[in-house]
């Protein structure tokens, strides 16, 4: 309340107590962001997507959890453990909170397959807290291949008769991140969004735009090379990846662009092929990852 | 009077456990580490192409994914009868290091410190005992070191991508060594980085860790374990620079051994798979998943060596390098961990100094018809191997045994603990309601239950859930 | 490959997108989208002009091919270099008739120097440098087989795919 007072201000009680409302009220609002709860929960996977989150830099972690989100469930991170961990867990059943779903639900015999706790004594499955979670959460985030579409976790033949998200949550909708592992930017961008303006604009698959619209392909500095017809015949070469089976031109996703780990290199930067990690049907619809039987050597060049 | 105690989930190690202690007068009596999560890698790559699996393995774990790369190029090399170049060899070691900084300093900050250390910023580091003895200045100052470790291990991981392209999943490490050539740029960059990791992990790290240990002292004796320690040798073989770091070996009570790798077998008898041998070779047909079988309970199968369970790790590698002598325990683990993060960080300085530019290491490699190899080494928490086999340019075999596996393994018809197992048994326990001991001592073995877990072959069907 | 075929590829794709973009001109209502298209087909007809008569020049002058490549022709904003595209109900061209055999098609599998080929209705098209069948496989699939079943499972109503990939032949029992 520093503000200079102007003429013809009224100085009743009542002017004087609506004004120091309407300030707190503005002070309260003032922080950029209100936080909102987050449940991030892992299941049938290999937690390279909390990880990846880890190695965030715009924004990082730190700000995450210290102004975006409170981080009320990882089993990364936290510091309870057993029951008292999954209490924490069903405490935020009865608040708002956001669902983050890492790794694939395992259907074989009925989620045991994939057993994330212990609730009351029983064994407490993917399946079950996926469901229990994916009920009660005001947004959900599928987060990395497996959650998305199965993933690495449902590879053929699927002994864990794992599924994507969607496919035990039918009616929900959801936001999906494919990505093995999701790129932080990915991940912490959407739910940046999701705080700040509500749902962001998404694809008929339900990927965010803002990052899943373009192929790589379309972006590559490569393409000159492909256009021409210049073809690398193995790693380590600069051109073309193509022949060697690069998943470029299939893959809709930011990388060539946003790059990696701080934007040092991406995989074809390192003379690789893109293997279709971000997009659906990694990785049976991707394989095989690397052919040298279809390169051939060029003529004439 | 005894009291059961289960732990699940055990939070703050990769992937899913649980674990189960009876507690008599005080003291663990019985002890059971078990594996809750299974996906079948075993199962998924056969069929799949050889190249394949370097990618494909390193989606068993994110924390350790550069680890399963490397030993899926060594297997392959040693199936395809390639030997890679020295350069591809310090190149692919280069990012091994980087995975080792990583992982050592997330394990100890984000998984270990919030045992000993009050974090208060959080509703996340709310933790269920009091145990807390250091005092306010300490603790602030690990409590501040745990955000400051945030952008360090980051800068680990950024090391990583500038030769492998990306982390977690990098693509760089590969047959032959790298898929990139090292230019002046990236090794200085790496250099720039692995400055700053140094001076963190002098700094911060090593004085953490010794001040806990000065204010936990008993944990010097709690977690012993058998005592027999492996290694498949770590930064070894090189042709000019010999042994970096230590080569195979083994400790038993009987003294130090050569590693010898044909006396590597698994054991089932209660893990949840049934076979017509309860024992058998890594090389061998694995057998069948069973969540029926009786008194199994957990995925985790059982290696021995020479009929024996073994610790691996950063502790293994320090006492069998002749680095480290203070002993085998909980707090000896944790200390082992931060002084390798170390001698890490050194090594990769000598790597770094090897590296001439532009050296391209790759070439058109071509699948023979049949094949068959096996990649041994030790990474960030412990000995990892792959065994494959090709037939019809396919994967027709592949068999993978992790340094989780090895330490976290069931027990088995011998009357052998697994090694965390035995680790627990007769570890004093404070307060039963809150048993701060247990998980101390777990993660003192850095658990990675993803990679343990990973088994399976075609099975029967499986009728009744085991509750246990 | 020497200079004119590397013209005559460039001439071929220009000529395969201006057509696409006719197509996609005829079944579009969006005017803005439409303006981009026309521009691009525009932009299309100039490359095309300029290089068929730098093919002329090149004919009148040097009968021989030339080897050095950086008489490139200039990089349009187009994506494939497809070899001849003549449109699927334009079978008169007597190169694209060749007959194949399940057989015959099986060894077109893209690998150690071959083309790939994939057969959809009976028609065989080539897929050799098309950017969905990198490594000479489509999502999983593997070139140099039948794949009418599929194509009609996963690219129900969108015939203009076929209609963009260049023939080679008939598919016979």
């Amino acid at each position: 309340m520093n503000q200079p007072i102007l003429p013809p201000e009224p100085l009743t009680n009542e002017a004087i107590a609506e004004r120091l409302t309407n300030t707190a009220i503005k002070q309260l609002d003032r922080g950029l962001i209100k936080k909102r709860n987050l449940v991030y929960l892992e299941l049938n996977g290999c937690s390279g997507n909390i990880i990846s989150l880890l190695n965030g830099e715009n924004p990082d972690i730190e700000y995450a959890l210290n102004s975006m989100v409170n981080l009320r469930y990882s089993n990364s991170l936290m510091a309870a453990e057993g029951e008292n961990a999954i209490e924490k867990l069903m405490d935020t059943l009865d608040e708002d909170f956001i669902l983050a779903v890492e790794g694939a639900v395992a259907l074989k015999n009925n989620g045991l397959y994939n057993i994330i706790g212990s609730w009351k004594g029983k064994p407490l499955t993917g399946l079950e807290a996926a469901k229990m979670l994916g009920e009660k959460a005001s947004s959900i985030l599928a987060v990395g291949a497996c959650a998305t579409h199965g993933g690495v976790s449902a590879a053929r033949p699927n002994p864990s008769e794992s599924v994507g998200l969607q496919t035990v949550l039918p009616e929900k909708k959801m936001i999906k991140l494919p990505g093995c592992p999701v790129h932080p930017d990915w991940f912490l961008g959407t739910l940046a969004h999701l705080i700040l303006y509500g749902e962001p604009e998404t694809d008929n698959l339900g990927r965010p735009l803002m990052f899943y619209s373009t192929l790589i392909h379309d972006r590559c500095p490569r393409r000159p090379f492909f256009d021409r017809g210049i073809f690398a015949e193995k790693l380590g070469d600069k051109t073309c990846l193509f022949k060697l089976g690069c998943r470029g031109p299939v893959t809709r996703v930011d990388c060539p662009t946003r790059q990696w780990n701080g934007h040092v290199n991406w995989p074809i930067g390192d003379d690789t092929p893109c293997i279709g990690c971000a997009q659906f049907g990694f990785p049976d619809a991707m394989a095989p990852f690397i052919s040298y039987d279809t390169t051939r050597v060029v003529k004439d060049e | 009077m005894s009291k059961r105690i289960v732990i699940n989930p055990l939070t703050r190690i990769s992937g899913f456990m649980e674990i189960d202690v009876t507690v008599e007068n005080n003291q663990v009596v019985d002890a059971k580490t078990k594996g809750n999560l299974f996906r079948g890698f075993e199962q998924m790559l056969i069929g799949r192409s050889p190249f394949d699996s370097v990618y494909f393995t390193q989606r068993i774990c994110g924390i350790c994914s550069a680890a399963h790369s490397m030993a899926s190029s060594l297997a392959l090399e040693d199936a395809l009868k390639i030997v890679p170049m020295e350069q591809g060899k310090y190149l692919r070691d280069i990012i091994h290091c980087c995975e080792f900084l990583q992982n050592h300093i997330r394990h100890f900050y984000q998984y270990t410190a919030p045992d000993f250390v009050k974090i208060d910023q959080n509703s996340l580091f709310q933790a269920d005992h009091d145990d807390f003895r250091l005092p306010p200045e300490i603790n602030d100052r690990i409590s501040r070191h745990y955000f400051e470790s945030l952008t360090i291990s980051r800068l680990a991981h950024q090391m990583l991508a500038v030769l492998g392209g990306k982390a977690p999943h990098n693509h760089g490490v590969f047959i032959g060594g790298i898929t990139t050539q090292a230019t002046a740029e990236k090794v200085v960059h790496l250099d720039s980085i692995l400055q700053k990791i140094s001076a963190f992990i002098d700094e911060s790290m090593i004085p953490d860790v010794y001040d806990i240990a000065r204010y936990y002292p008993e944990y010097f004796q709690l977690g012993r374990g058998y005592g027999n320690l492996l290694t498949y040798g770590s930064f070894n073989n090189y042709k000019e620079l010999g042994t970096l770091y230590v080569d195979p070996l083994v400790l038993t009570a009987e003294g130090m051994q050569v590693f010898d790798e044909s006396k590597i077998q698994e054991k089932i008898d209660y893990s949840y798979f049934t076979a017509m041998e309860d024992t058998y070779s890594p090389r061998e047909a694995a057998p069948m998943p069973d969540m029926d079988k009786s008194d199994a309970y957990s995925w985790v199968k059982a290696p021995r060596y020479n009929g024996l369970p073994f610790e691996v790790g950063p502790l293994a590698r320090l006492v069998l390098s002749g680095l480290y002598n203070n002993g085998i325990s909980a707090m000896d683990r944790t200390i082992a961990r931060a002084l390798e993060a170390k001698k890490i960080a050194e090594i990769m300085k000598v790597l770094l100094q090897q590296i001439i530019p532009g050296i391209d290491v790759q070439k058109k490699y071509e699948l023979p018809e049949a094949a068959s190899g096996r990649g041994l080494v030790d990474t960030t928490r412990g000995a990892l191997g792959h065994w494959l086999k090709v037939k019809d340019k396919k994967i027709s075999f592949y068999q993978i045994i992790t340094p989780s596996t090895w330490d976290f393994s069931t027990r088995d018809e011998n009357g052998y603990y697994g090694t965390a197992e035995a680790a627990l048994i007769g570890t004093p326990i404070q307060n039963p309601e809150k048993p701060a001991e247990i998980g101390r001592v777990l993660r003192s073995f850095d658990p990675c239950m993803s990679c343990a877990t990973h088994v399976y072959t075609p099975g029967k069907q499986v009728k009744t859930i085991k509750v246990f | 490959m020497n200079n004119t075929e590397l013209i005559r590829l460039q001439l071929n794709h220009l000529v395969t997108q201006a057509r696409q973009d006719l197509y996609t001109l005829s079944r579009s209502n969006d005017f803005y989208k439409n303006q981009q298209t026309l521009q691009r087909v525009w932009d299309s007809l100039s490359s095309i002009h300029f290089l068929s008569e730098l093919l002329a020049n090149q004919a009148a002058k040097h009968p021989a091919p030339v080897q050095n490549s950086l008489m490139q022709p200039p990089a349009t904003n187009q994506s494939q270099i497809p070899p001849i595209t003549p449109l699927p109900n334009q079978n008169t061209q007597s190169n694209n008739q060749r007959f194949f055999t399940l057989q015959e098609l099986a060894t077109f599998d893209g690998k150690n120097g071959r083309p790939a080929y994939g057969a959809v209705n009976g028609i065989v098209y080539d897929v050799t440098n098309n950017r969905a069948w990198a490594a000479a496989t489509h999502f999983g699939l593997v070139s140099g087989k039948d794949y009418t079943q599929e194509f009609a499972s996963c690219h129900a109503g969108q015939q203009s795919i076929l209609a963009m990939l260049p023939v080679v032949g008939r598919l016979v029992q």
